[in-house]
């Protein structure tokens, strides 16, 4: 093969790994979400409104983030 | 007159098949649908369907044998494309009319499982967002066919309707590979169909319906199972798809959401979006146990997993598009879900899921021309322009010669002949391209004063292969005509050669 195929190859590879990453990322988010439930109830409540707010913050503020940074 | 009028009234409020709630989905859709449809130009795999839908039968037969598909799309694609000059929005339509049909076929499947109207509702909407429902309905490709071939499989599951489920299944398979995928899966659908019912020996009873059933549809299929097994040797023998890992099918599951078009500085919050989706529907589903819920992440997850246990245990066939089935049970599932959440969270999930939704939707109609190679179409005109009598086109591979095709086959063009050992990876095999009319030859043998060298090297071409474009090149006068691409993976020049 030519050296394209090693480069598409390393280049799927970093690919790969940095979406693994965002999965097992993604998969933490919703486990750590349904974990909330065994938190006492009245904790229970506020944690949860408090993690869907940061969640969503954190969210839209990486990609905006990412949106700048990309700007030249 | 008021005999016919009854008619119309009450056949348009039957309740087996009406449109009633789903229309204003489908007129969404089909704007959707129907806009900027013909904005880009056939690229490869579109190009190639209109080549195998162009030669004549047996032609066809054959290079598909040769080929990774079956025939059925291409057949279906033929008297289209001989009717309408093989206009890319009249190749396309066909996508369109099937993906609409799906999306009635997802409300069907909805009231099969009895899902309430705010689950329907959300998973209709879901459909008439999804980037990727927009991207294959815009896709001269078998993958609309496929789903709704396979999601009406699905409702004839359900309904019990053994000889519908039979010959849709039947055409599933002659249409893609993965249709045997979702034989199995659907045929797990009929199995809990039938058991529902609770017959007095249910192992025996249900084994038996679902072996006639689905063994009926394998055997309408089975002409093309030697083929198949066949075409499993060229795969065997190399294929452009890599080996599954973690990530890969992280990749397949999140191009199933988002197609191609999701902007880059939004990616990572698509993925993150996708595969917590995807975690909290089946831990959802899960925790429930309500059959409906089981049944639809049954059919989002087996297909992918049959995929993932194929590509390790043989060769990789892991393919984001043969999936494309799955998609309308995730919505589904996820209409399920979120029917179930009070009004706030299901507008949290809509401020999560939805932006990301439109914004690869837009990115369908502004980037898709340039991913389906437009400027190549470009260069073909600059090209033309410059063309004088006694020119030819030579290719390196058959890349431009495919994409060139359908505006092109008026210019000789030839391929240098092939003397490697070894096949590109996923190339078209010499018996397709015999079978599809393509012309290897060597150039010198040939008579021409000029000649456009199309000069294509990327990442599945063996080095023998680029080395004979090379060779071609250091052994006639050129000079660079077009720089179209020269980066890590992809180097594609036009070089103006003389003898």
């Amino acid at each position: 093969m030519t050296p394209k195929f090693y480069a598409w190859l390393a280049h799927l590879a970093n690919r790969d790994a940095t979406l693994a990453k965002l999965a097992l990322f993604a998969i933490g988010l919703i486990v750590a979400w349904e974990l909330l439930r065994f938190m006492p109830p009245r904790w229970h409540v506020h944690l949860r409104a408090l993690y869907m707010v940061g969640f969503l913050l954190i969210m839209f503020g990486t990609a905006a983030l990412i949106y700048f940074g990309a700007q030249p | 007159m008021t005999t016919l009028t009854a008619k119309l009234t009450s056949w348009w409020r039957s309740r087996e098949d009406d449109l009633g709630d789903v229309w204003p989905f489908l007129l969404v859709a089909d704007a959707l649908y129907l806009f900027r449809i013909g904005a880009a130009p056939l690229w490869y795999d579109e190009a190639a369907s209109a080549w195998f839908a162009q030669v004549p039968l047996a032609n066809m037969i054959i290079g598909t044998a040769s080929d990774t598909h079956p025939p059925l799309y291409y057949l279906l694609l033929s008297p289209i494309g001989h009717l309408y000059n093989w206009s890319p929005i009249a190749l396309r339509l066909p996508s369109v009319l099937f993906a609409l049909l799906t999306l009635y076929l997802v409300r069907q499947i909805a009231r099969e499982l009895h899902l309430s109207q705010a689950a329907q509702t959300i998973a209709l909407g879901l459909m008439v967002l999804s980037p990727f429902q927009l991207h294959f309905a815009q896709e001269a490709r078998m993958y609309a066919l496929l789903q709704a071939l396979v999601l009406g499989a699905t409702l004839a599951a359900l309904r019990k309707q053994l000889l519908r489920f039979t010959l849709l299944s039947a055409l599933s398979l002659w249409t893609h590979n993965y249709g045997l995928f979702f034989l199995a899966v659907n045929s797990g659908v009929l199995a809990w169909s039938v058991w529902q019912t609770r017959p007095r020996w249910p192992v025996f009873e249900t084994g038996l319906i679902v072996a006639i059933a689905g063994g009926s549809a394998f055997a309408l299929w089975s002409p093309w199972a030697w083929v198949l097994y066949q075409q499993m040797r060229i795969v065997a023998g190399g294929y452009w798809i890599m080996p599954v890992t973690p990530g890969s099918a992280v990749f397949a599951l999140t191009n199933l959401m988002y197609a191609f078009t999701i902007p880059p500085w939004l990616a990572p919050m698509g993925v993150i979006v996708a595969m917590g989706l995807i975690a909290w529907l089946t831990i959802q589903t899960v925790r429930s146990r309500a059959p409906e819920a089981l049944l639809l992440l049954w059919l989002v997850l087996a297909p992918a997993l049959l995929a993932v246990i194929v590509s390790i245990v043989w060769r990789p066939i892991l393919l984001f598009r043969g999936l494309a089935p799955s998609l309308p049970a995730l919505f589904l599932l996820a209409g399920w879900a979120f029917a179930r959440l009070p009004r706030a969270r299901q507008l949290y999930a809509a401020i999560l899921i939805v932006p990301l939704f439109v914004s690869a939707i837009i990115g369908q109609y502004l980037w898709t021309p340039d991913q389906k190679s437009a400027e190549d179409q470009q260069v073909l005109d600059e090209l033309r322009a410059q063309w004088q009598a006694g020119d030819l086109i030579i290719h390196s591979s058959e890349g431009y010669l495919v994409e060139w095709h359908p505006r092109g086959a008026d210019l000789p063009q030839v391929m240098l002949p092939r003397t490697c050992p070894l096949g590109n990876l996923g190339g078209i095999a010499q018996a397709t391209r015999e079978a599809l009319g393509m012309v290897d030859a060597d150039p010198d043998t040939l008579s021409w004063r000029r000649a456009w060298f199309v000069y294509l090297v990327f990442p599945t071409i063996t080095q023998c292969d680029a080395d004979m474009a090379d060779t071609f090149l250091a052994t006639h006068p050129h000079r660079l005509a077009f720089a179209i691409q020269g980066d890590e993976f992809v180097e594609a020049n036009i070089w103006l050669v003389t003898r």
